[in-house]
């Protein structure tokens, strides 16, 4: 009996030929080197479930839990199947039957649906940091309550910030009326309550560029509840941010510093094309989406006064390589006009370095593997920062980067233009 | 299968490295050829030790075993016909030694062909044999297939790159043969191995030749606007006297579905391009690139390219090297032909495929190895269509008729495996087939390694259906 | 058991012919370290050699293969030797298809006249072991023997697209084909090739060609000492030269050689140096090399255009068979390509420590040393010991030490091929299923086989 949800996507399952060419890019698979790992895997479970030769079991849907999402199969796939999207309505399809886990729920339906439950769960978050709270409960097992697969998390996640930062519409930066550009930052949940020093530093470049910034108040951007196949709750999610965000069109931009919430942001048209009250304004407000270093080379705000002295390489958000929204000279082109800085360019920079969201937590040793692989290429340039667009990635290199016992810096692109900025000769 | 022996596996490797869950023996049923078969446990291997025990306890069972590297088998060499053990080999995947003074690597089997590669160049060597799957496919399967790929005409295949192996054998017993010195005492074990399709047993450890990279290489790319003149170019090309390292066809079919995904700068109305590459020392290569442009363009070519630098030569190949994916974008699936015939017989026998595809009523783009006469008709089709299907075997089975009437063979590099095993008779009368079973007995008398692979069904001769 | 020896002979003369028939003291010249066959038979077909050997097994007669007798020293002395089959009037050129780079000739076709066929079209076969002018078709692939030129061409399993072999049956089958790319079933060309007709007899074989090269020359040098020489060799398996042979020659290779070579009256080690291709390419090595040699401290160097190569060339191929002689011990070493030298000095060291005359040609670049010992006067297991010694030298470096010829009492001493290996049971297993009843070249191959 055909799957309702996976029609959409038979011709797409069909011209998998199996050349399994996939191998060549699936940081995954050069882990396990298990075929329910590989995108043809994945590509033989869904045509197994097309054909009515698999069941919807929970069991079937396992073999698709450690698909990173990254596309990094795409690639090297000559019909381009964005495996991505097969494995993602695969899962939408099981828990619209089966339900899905008690914290998916909370979290994709309540939490991330609203800004500020979004930001009491990180201030409850990062007090359960500082109290030893979180690292209690990993150690007791009590966080196997929620996932059992949850591993590794204080591990990747170390500390959290003092203070988080805090949304809420308010405008900064230069004179509205003077100003080159009136831009809407989007706050991201990563790096929101992970690395607020980024988010500073990002609206200090953004107005010393000449932007009048207004702090949107969004909600999460609903991209992992997407992820998880929750499309009901990313929808939802969407469509509170295009109403919360109805004023877009006064903007010439809405600027996200984390690619996964640019890309995503993208896709609102997308998602929402189907609902005749939202479609619209949904593409309207996905125009004008523009990520960090897109929105800072479209300006020509390239080069900085002061100098940062280094060596620095550029990691490839997946969501912001060419996989996606591709935008991957840009990044290159701001790093490289900053003086004092030597580039070097990383091997394999656009591979996932396995932080996938959430996913490092509930697949840790595979993401561990994917790192490792990311982290022996960093080594490989001998540079002593290494640069990105994205708060996973950020957290997950600096995690890799003490695995290994590696000396150097990770930092956000925003961060090195910042310190660019002033006259301080050394980066902070 | 006997549940003692699936316990003895995970004694072996450890629970985790066995599986036998439904959805993964589903996983381990096919390779990129078009039939599958369910095997009934999977293993992952991570040293020769394991491997040997792992055989001998198939053996004390009498249960099948399949090696398995990557599944990229055109072939259906990996798909394991009569159920059995899937030996996964993936995971033994590292360079064990690079050995510059003595010309040779030591290498496991489940290392992509391509990473050997990649690991070699900046130390200014080269392992020659590059099939285009070469970074989705491992030593092991080059060794299994005696791959080929488009440098066989100047270079040769794996098995002359192939000198040595650790084979662990049908009975368990390990066997190391050749090795990195010339001309081992005794029978070639290691020549008849390569190209054996894991019905003799399972490397785990391959000994190959390598070399220096060429000083210098200069890739043309001619464009025609007849199939004919393309082929009689080539010939012109080696009456001429030169050997060029490569010589690469493809038709309009191809070359429409390869700019459509990578947009390297082919144009969609030609007949067939032909890349040409001649490497070595540099002081002949422009003089050899003139002769070769000026023979092209004496045969009819439109026009020529040059390759300018390294970034248009990747350019050029990536086209090629994309080939098969590409028509993949067409249709959803291909029946891959791999018939060899002698490189005067290609245009004659291109003429007659294309005659088989209107007779069959089916598309058949070409991609083909011009220098040594190994073409690639690529046969298109639904695979959900059983009628289409048919017609398509018959019409590879016509293919490869018409490549022995033309002095040629059945298989030029993806091995017999399922999908060539009737055709067999097209060459070989029951004399040939047995002197083939004899070496298989010599290495296997109970056919536990990979059985039901490239012996035809003894006596009647079956036609595809 | 010993065949009805004249049922047998009744039957081949009906095959062949009367006068391609040979007994009694008529087949001593045909003898194998010491064995002299019953009768010797010289089928002039292809089928004519299947209705031999079937006419052999019939009456359970051992059969030695023979071509043009340059390799009859190769291998144990036979267990048994019953019938000589000699292959030599098997000449017919059976296909040449120079559009297509490939020829078919049967067994008893000599290198040195298929070589003149297609030199008429331009093109050559890149086999160059030594005694062209006598080795045939089938004893060169039987017998895997090589030259110098196999550094830049391969050996005849990188040159044989495919075979006809009569099994020990009788019955004649193929193996390959007539092109390069061939992987339908198994390669069993690789089976035949150095099998030394212990699973069957060749009789025909097809191979793959080159266009004959453009132009060629040889650059030749004298070195005070081995080192000196081996490590031109070295530089130059370093750089992008791409020679066609490296030869290195011991002072009494050397001295033999050296008036081919233009270097007459200068004493000392050896490196000769062919280049083949273009006339750009000829040239360019050329001059490297002379660079080469005169920056490694060469006393003396030389350089040699198209004809005198070929002679030279000649001559350095031919040199251990001509300097065997009836008391002679050829040994082929072979080791990784790094230990070239140093094992031409341990072939020196042997006959040195022995008092023996020794000449010794290392084929650089491809790990094969090849010494011709004058053990003279010498104990047989004196000589036996001391190729032993050499031979666990050879196999400690992961290599080998095989026996080409020696005078039959001292084969009866020695083992001409060494370790047997790890794939020995395989092979032991092949031959039974081959050849159950042990009919062909029995006792000469590796362990006894």
């Amino acid at each position: 009996m055909a799957i309702p949800e996976l029609v959409p996507l038979h011709e797409m399952i069909a011209k998998c030929n199996r050349c399994g060419f996939c191998q060549a890019g699936c940081p995954v698979f050069r882990v396990t080197g298990e075929e329910h790992s590989l995108s043809r895997g994945r590509l033989a479970v869904a045509r197994g479930l097309m054909l009515g030769q698999l069941d919807l079991t929970g069991e079937v849907v396992r073999a698709l839990d450690d698909c990173l999402l990254c596309r990094g199969c795409t690639a090297h796939c000559f019909p381009a199947l964005k495996t991505d999207e097969i494995v993602t309505t695969i899962r939408h399809a099981y828990l619209s039957r089966q339900g899905q886990p008690m914290w998916q729920r909370v979290l994709f339906r309540s939490v991330l649906a609203d800004s500020t439950r979004l930001e009491w769960a990180g201030r409850l978050a990062v007090w359960a940091k500082r109290t030893g709270l979180a690292t209690l409960a990993e150690k007791t097992g009590a966080l196997k309550l929620a996932d059992a697969r949850l591993q590794g998390v204080n591990d990747v996640v170390p500390t959290l910030p003092e203070k988080i930062f805090r949304r809420g519409e308010r405008t900064l930066g230069a004179e509205p009326a003077k100003a080159k550009a009136r831009i809407g930052y989007f706050a991201s949940c990563g790096l929101s309550f992970q690395f607020p020093e980024v988010v500073e530093a990002t609206l200090r470049v953004l107005g010393r560029a000449g932007c009048s910034i207004t702090v949107l108040d969004n909600t999460c951007c609903g991209r992992p509840a997407h992820a998880y196949g929750d499309f009901d709750a990313a929808r939802d999610i969407a469509r509170r941010n295009v109403e919360r965000l109805s004023s877009a069109a006064a903007y010439d931009a809405i600027v996200s510093e984390c690619g996964s919430c640019s890309a995503h942001l993208k896709e609102y048209g997308t998602l929402l094309k189907d609902e005749p009250a939202y479609a619209e304004p949904a593409a309207a407000l996905a125009r004008k989406v523009r990520s960090f270093s897109e929105f800072l080379v479209g300006l020509g705000a390239i080069g900085s006064p002061g100098r940062v002295e280094g060596s620095v390489t550029y990691h490839d958000p997946c969501h912001l390589s060419n996989r996606f929204s591709k935008i991957t000279a840009q990044p290159r082109k701001l790093l490289k006009a900053i003086p004092g800085l030597a580039y070097k360019e990383l091997p394999e920079a656009d591979w996932c370095c396995g932080a996938a969201g959430s996913y490092t937590f509930l697949h840790h040793n595979e993401a561990s593997g994917v790192l490792d692989r990311k982290m022996g290429n960093v080594q490989k340039t001998g540079a002593a920062i290494l640069a990105t667009e994205c708060p996973a990635c950020m957290m997950h290199l600096a995690y890799g980067a003490r695995r290994r016992g590696l000396n150097v810096q990770v930092r956000h692109v925003s961060q090195l233009l910042d310190a660019a900025s002033a006259a301080s000769p050394t980066p902070r | 299968m006997p549940h003692t022996l699936t316990a003895e596996l995970q004694q072996i490797v450890g629970k985790t490295n066995v599986l036998d869950a439904a959805v993964n023996l589903q996983l381990y049923s096919y390779d990129a050829y078009l039939e599958e078969r369910r095997p009934d446990a999977v293993v992952f291997v991570h040293s020769t030790d394991e491997v040997a025990r792992i055989v001998r306890a198939c053996n004390r069972h009498g249960v099948p075993f399949v090696p398995r590297g990557g599944g990229t088998n055109l072939s259906g060499g990996t798909i394991p016909v009569k159920g059995g053990v899937v030996i996964e080999m993936i995971r033994m995947n590292r360079i064990l030694e690079v050995d510059l003074p003595n010309l040779r690597a030591r290498v496991q089997p489940g290392l992509f062909n391509l990473e050997l590669g990649n690991a070699l160049a900046p130390l200014g060597y080269q392992y020659l044999p590059d099939p285009a799957s070469q970074k989705a496919a491992t030593l092991g399967g080059n060794v299994a297939e005696n791959s080929g790929g488009p440098h066989c005409f100047k270079y040769g295949v794996t098995t002359n790159h192939v000198l040595g192996l650790t084979v662990v054998l049908p009975d368990g017993e390990v066997a190391r043969i050749g090795g990195k010195a010339p001309d081992t005492p005794g029978y070639d074990l290691t020549g008849a191995f390569v190209g054996s399709e894991g019905t003799l047993g399972i490397c785990t450890e391959v000994v190959v030749r390598i070399v220096r990279l060429a000083e210098g290489v200069k890739t043309l790319l001619a464009i025609y606007d007849r199939i004919e003149a393309g082929s009689e170019t080539v010939s012109a090309i080696v009456s001429a006297g030169m050997v060029p390292a490569t010589l690469e066809m493809m038709d309009q079919l191809v070359i429409q579905a390869v700019e459509e995904s990578i947009h390297c700068g082919l144009p969609l109305d030609c007949a067939t391009v032909l890349i040409i590459e001649v490497d070595g020392l540099r002081d002949d290569l422009e003089r050899q690139a003139r002769e070769i442009a000026d023979l092209c363009r004496a045969h009819g070519a439109r026009e020529v390219r040059v390759a300018k630098d390294d970034a248009e030569r990747a350019a050029l190949w990536a086209g090629r090297r994309g080939a098969f994916g590409a028509v993949a974008r067409i249709t959803p699936s291909y029946l891959v032909c791999d018939g060899t015939v002698p490189r005067t017989a290609l245009p004659a026998v291109l003429k007659k495929v294309a005659e088989v595809g209107r007779k069959y009523d089916l598309r058949i783009p070409n991609v083909f190895h011009a220098g040594d006469g190994n073409l690639h008709p690529l046969i298109l089709f639904d695979w959900r269509n059983k009628e289409q299907k048919a017609r398509v075997m018959q019409a590879g089975m016509e293919i490869l008729q018409t490549c022995v009437a033309a002095g040629g063979t059945i298989s030029g590099e993806h091995g017999v495996g399922i999908e060539k095993m009737d055709a067999m008779r097209l060459v070989f009368g029951e004399p040939e087939i047995e002197v083939q079973r004899k070496l298989k007995r010599a290495f296997d008398p109970k056919d536990l390694a990979n059985p039901g692979k490239m012996f035809p069904a003894p006596q009647e001769v079956r036609h595809a259906a | 058991m010993p065949p009805e020896a004249g049922g047998l002979t009744r039957r081949l003369s009906e095959l062949v012919g009367g006068e391609h028939l040979l007994g009694g003291p008529a087949a001593a010249g045909f003898a194998v370290d010491g064995s002299t066959p019953l009768l010797v038979v010289r089928p002039g077909t292809q089928q004519e050699v299947e209705a031999v050997v079937a006419a052999c097994a019939v009456v359970g007669a051992a059969i030695g293969p023979r071509g043009g007798g340059t390799a009859v020293g190769l291998g144990n002395p036979p267990a048994r030797l019953d019938v000589v089959v000699c292959l030599d009037r098997l000449t017919r050129i059976v296909e040449f298809d120079p559009a297509n780079l490939v020829v078919s000739a049967e067994a008893g076709v000599r290198l040195a006249d298929l070589q003149r066929v297609l030199a008429a079209e331009r093109e050559f076969l890149p086999l160059d072991p030594p005694r062209m002018d006598r080795r045939t078709v089938g004893g060169v692939i039987a017998s895997n023997a090589s030259g110098p030129s196999r550094l830049l061409y391969g050996t005849a399993r990188d040159l044989v697209l495919g075979l006809r072999v009569v099994l020990p049956s009788g019955e004649r089958v193929r193996c390959g084909g007539k092109v390069i790319k061939n992987v339908s079933g198994y390669d069993m060309n690789k089976v035949f090739i150095g099998s030394l007709g212990t699973l069957g007899i060749i009789t025909e074989a097809t191979f793959k060609l080159l266009p004959a090269p453009a132009g060629r020359a040889t650059v030749a040098g004298v070195f005070a000492d081995l080192p000196r020489a081996a490590a031109v060799v070295t530089r130059a398996l370093e750089s992008f030269l791409l020679p066609e042979g490296m030869e290195l020659l011991d002072p009494q290779a050397l001295a033999a050689v050296a008036p081919g070579l233009g270097l007459e009256g200068s004493g000392g080690y050896g490196l000769a140096v062919a280049v083949a291709g273009s006339q750009e390419t000829v040239e360019r090595q050329a001059r490297d090399f002379t660079q080469l040699l005169s920056e490694g401290t060469a006393i003396r160097t030389n350089r040699l255009g198209p004809e005198a190569s070929l002679a030279a060339w000649r001559g350095i191929r031919d040199l251990p068979d001509r300097l065997l002689g009836s008391e002679g011990v050829a040994v082929k070493i072979g080791v990784p390509i790094s230990r070239t030298a140093p094992f031409l000095a341990s072939a020196e060291d042997l006959a040195r420590r022995h008092g023996w005359r020794v000449a010794i040609a290392a084929h650089a670049g491809s790990g094969v040393v090849r010494a011709v010992y004058a053990a003279g006067a010498a104990a047989p297991e004196v000589v036996r010991d001391g190729v032993e010694a050499l031979r666990r030298e050879a196999e400690a470096a992961e290599g080998s030490l095989v026996v080409e010829a020696a005078p039959a009492a001292l084969k009866r001493h020695l083992d001409a091929w060494g370790k047997t290996g790890e794939g020995f049971a395989v092979m032991r297993r092949l031959k039974a299923e081959f050849d159950p009843r042990g009919l062909m070249n029995p006792g000469r191959f590796l362990g006894g086989i």
